[in-house]
């Protein structure tokens, strides 16, 4: 089994992750139907990467559930993060 | 059934504050001449604000613009414009700043929002997708910025809402009063807060749930993942990544690029600086690094000061302009001081460039003994003491005492004072101007020809002060000039100015950064990227030069709103007095100075490149027509301000 490792330490709030992930899902853009929800606090300070997974059903909304990225060759939202705040954690993945 | 463009939201939302009445417009039938964003809002300013109109007539437009490739995962497409007639040069007012609120406006299907009209009372517009609604704002008037955003998040209840608002300042029809979003995020220039103001507009906020789809998605992911890599490969942005926009304060000093002292000089005292370095900040005062919507720049930072006056702030980052802005320019030996001073501008919704000039004006008034405490309300304004400095941001941006005045900025303020303070004015087309210029000739030019009143951000350029590391092949490609001269030169720059004013009317109108363009470092991305990854998007397919033709364009329906509006001509586009008749007083490029015959030679460059004329600097018909905007030069013809 691959599972997605995050660290909200590193994650600079920029919800490329969810762009990334809409279009993985439909070839649209569209951050509300993501697998994951980036949370900014409100001073901007603390953020919090949030999946599907974990949400409440009032939460998930119109999301779509994580599938990890079936078919592509590496999980859209690990691609785009530029700076690895979340990552593939075993082989296989996709 | 809704008509299917891609790449964009699809329609205009249109506000009329007087009457509450809202409806909508479909946005394509402008995209394919003025693709968007900056492009779109100045067509349609220039359409339904005529001149006899003034910036806070209700007739005046107040227009929110996103970008053709906000929302898409084209790198740094997160930004948004506003345009209105000026209340600073009563001409073209415009400013682009990032955040989250312009793809949140167009995930709710909305390209751009017109307001017209004054409202009543003070009111807020909500918008959520389709459900559009003027709310009272009675009980958030008065607020700064960053309480209105907690407040509207609590009214609306949800607080991932965004919001674009304005503070105090623009309340109080402050001349440099900005609109801000996410707190920080502000449209600064020209006094476009104050036009929000004049309408009673508080805020915008939006909750958008939509998608945008692109024409082509496969070709456009082939091209947004090749300019990911640029983005991340280049050097220059990971100056950015790391310190912000700071990283190159110590070479820009060198370059006697810092103003000083109301610029008499610019060069700050090298031990000065060396505590005020970006590693100090990065190390003593940064809490986290953070970006905006799909940027990998993530250039904004968070500081916190846990010790001194200013002791328990905690507020995103300062940029480069601030340090220019509130240390050198005012000579201010604290380093946190730039953080208070920068929090205090985005709280009360001022233009950090704008005020600071302003008061630079004020504290160099002091010193020459024009002004003193009577006219101050007391206070002692000494180069330096950050404390005056706190205090008379507040007196702006609430009119008090002195601030009354200085609210008006300072071309306005010395009109006021008289007595000799007029030659102190630092300005551009009635802007305060913030840039330090004898020392760059290219970024000089840049900054006085640009149509909002000065700035760096439309034509100004940076590849002269890297002169030595660019190979002439790449000039050559890159700008068509066989070699880029050093900043001292005056050789070749109007071409370079050309280039980054179409460039930069194609970067307002994608809504894009540009920091991921040639304009930060030549290893990033150009007309020939951005019209790729536009042909995928919208399945219009464009040509690199097209492109910047589409920039020239844009750049002249804004010339054209200037002579129209403001009547400004060749004489505006000197730089201030002081740059051309006082040297630089001291540092490695002490005696260097603007020389007005070589400025004049350039402009006359300048104007051939773009089909204007040397001796006015006005534009021409066939300049106009050669660029589809015969109707434009039709009424510039009746007010005899064209030349056939
Ligand atoms: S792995 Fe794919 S589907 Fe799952 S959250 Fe990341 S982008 Fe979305
Ligand atoms: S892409 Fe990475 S840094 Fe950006 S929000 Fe997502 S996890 Fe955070």
């Amino acid at each position: 089994m691959c599972y997605l490792r995050v660290d909200n330490e590193k994650c600079v709030g920029c919800k490329t992750c969810e762009v990334a992930c809409s279009y993985h899902h439909e070839k649209i853009f569209s951050p509300r139907i993501a697998s994951l929800e980036i949370r900014r606090e409100d001073n901007e300070v603390g953020v919090s990467i949030i999946f599907f997974e974990h949400m409440t059903s009032e939460e998930r909304g119109k999301r779509l559930p994580c599938d990890l990225c079936k078919g592509e060759a590496l999980p859209l939202c690990v691609k785009y993060c530029p700076v690895e705040a979340i990552t593939v954690q075993e082989a296989g993945c996709g | 059934m809704k008509e299917k463009h891609f790449s964009l939201g699809g329609e205009i939302l249109r506000v009329d504050l007087t009457s509450g009445e809202i409806w909508t417009e479909p946005t394509a039938k402008y995209s394919a001449k003025l693709l968007g964003g900056r492009g779109v809002d100045e067509w349609i300013l220039y359409h339904e604000v005529k001149p006899a109109v003034t910036p806070f007539d209700p007739a005046n437009r107040l227009i929110f613009g996103t970008g053709v490739l906000v929302g898409t995962l084209a790198p740094c497409a997160t930004r948004h414009s506003i345009e209105a007639k000026s209340p600073v040069t009563g001409g073209i007012g415009s400013g682009n700043s990032c955040g989250f609120f312009s793809p949140e406006l167009k995930f709710a299907g909305y390209d751009h929002i017109v307001f017209q009209g004054k409202s009543r009372a003070p009111v807020y517009l909500w918008i959520d997708d389709q459900h559009v609604e003027i709310r009272d704002a009675s009980h958030i008037w008065g607020k700064t910025t960053w309480d209105t955003d907690g407040l509207i998040k609590e009214d609306i209840g949800d607080k991932r809402i965004q919001i674009a608002c304005i503070g105090p300042g623009g309340e109080n029809l402050v001349k440099s009063a900005c609109i801000i979003a996410n707190r920080a995020r502000a449209v600064g220039r020209c006094g476009l807060g104050a036009v929000m103001g004049s309408k009673n507009l508080k805020a915008v906020a939006v909750r958008g749930s939509g998608s945008i789809e692109v024409a082509h998605p496969n070709r456009f992911m082939e091209e947004v993942d090749k300019a990911w890599e640029r983005v991340r490969a280049s050097p220059r942005a990971d100056s950015l990544r790391t310190f912000g926009t700071y990283g190159r304060a110590l070479a820009l000093n060198e370059a006697c690029l810092s103003p000083v002292r109301n610029f008499q000089a610019d060069f700050w005292d090298p031990q000065k600086l060396k505590k005020a370095t970006p590693d100090f900040y990065k190390n003593e005062y940064e809490v986290k690094r953070q970006g905006y919507f799909a940027c990998p720049l993530y250039c904004s930072h968070v500081y916190r000061i846990e010790r001194g006056p200013y002791a328990g702030l905690v507020c995103e980052g300062f940029e480069f302009n601030d340090v220019w802005n509130f240390l050198n320019r005012l000579d201010i030996d604290y380093p946190p001081a730039v953080i208070k001073l920068h929090s205090l501008c985005n709280e009360y919704g001022l233009d950090q460039d704008s005020s600071s000039c302003t008061i630079a004006w004020a504290f160099e008034c002091y010193q020459r003994g024009i002004i003193a405490e009577k006219d101050t309300d007391g206070l002692k304004l000494e180069w330096g003491d950050h404390s005056v400095v706190v205090e008379l941001l507040r007196k702006m941006a609430y009119r008090e005492g002195i601030g009354e005045i200085l609210a008006e900025g300072s071309k306005r303020a010395s009109e006021l004072v008289g007595k000799g303070s007029e030659k102190y004015v630092i300005c551009l087309k009635g802007q305060d101007s913030m840039e330090a210029m004898r020392a760059a000739k290219g970024w000089a030019l840049g900054c006085c020809v640009s149509p909002r009143g000065g700035t760096h951000t439309r034509g100004a350029n940076l590849v002269e002060l890297s002169h030595e590391i660019i190979p002439p092949e790449v000039a050559q490609k890159v700008w068509g000039i066989p070699k880029v001269e050093g900043p001292l030169s005056y050789e070749n720059k109007a071409k370079l100015v050309v280039y980054y004013e179409r460039l930069q009317a194609i970067l307002d109108s994608l809504g894009v950064c540009m920091f991921t363009s040639t304009w930060w470092s030549p290893d990033l991305l150009g007309p020939e990227e951005y019209a790729r990854i536009y042909s995928a998007a919208t399945g219009r397919e464009i040509s690199g030069e097209e492109l910047m033709i589409v920039g020239e364009r844009i750049h002249n329906v804004e010339k054209a709103f200037n002579t129209l509006h403001a009547s400004f001509g060749r004489e505006d586009d000197y730089p201030p007095t002081r740059f051309l008749e006082e040297p630089i007083s001291s540092g490695p490029l002490e005696g260097e100075r603007l020389l007005a015959d070589k400025w004049g030679q350039m402009l006359n460059e300048y104007y051939e490149l773009h089909g204007w004329d040397k001796e006015t600097g006005w534009q021409t018909r066939r300049c106009l027509e050669d660029l589809q905007l015969g109707e434009i030069a039709d009424e510039l013809q009746v007010t005899g301000r064209l030349i056939s």
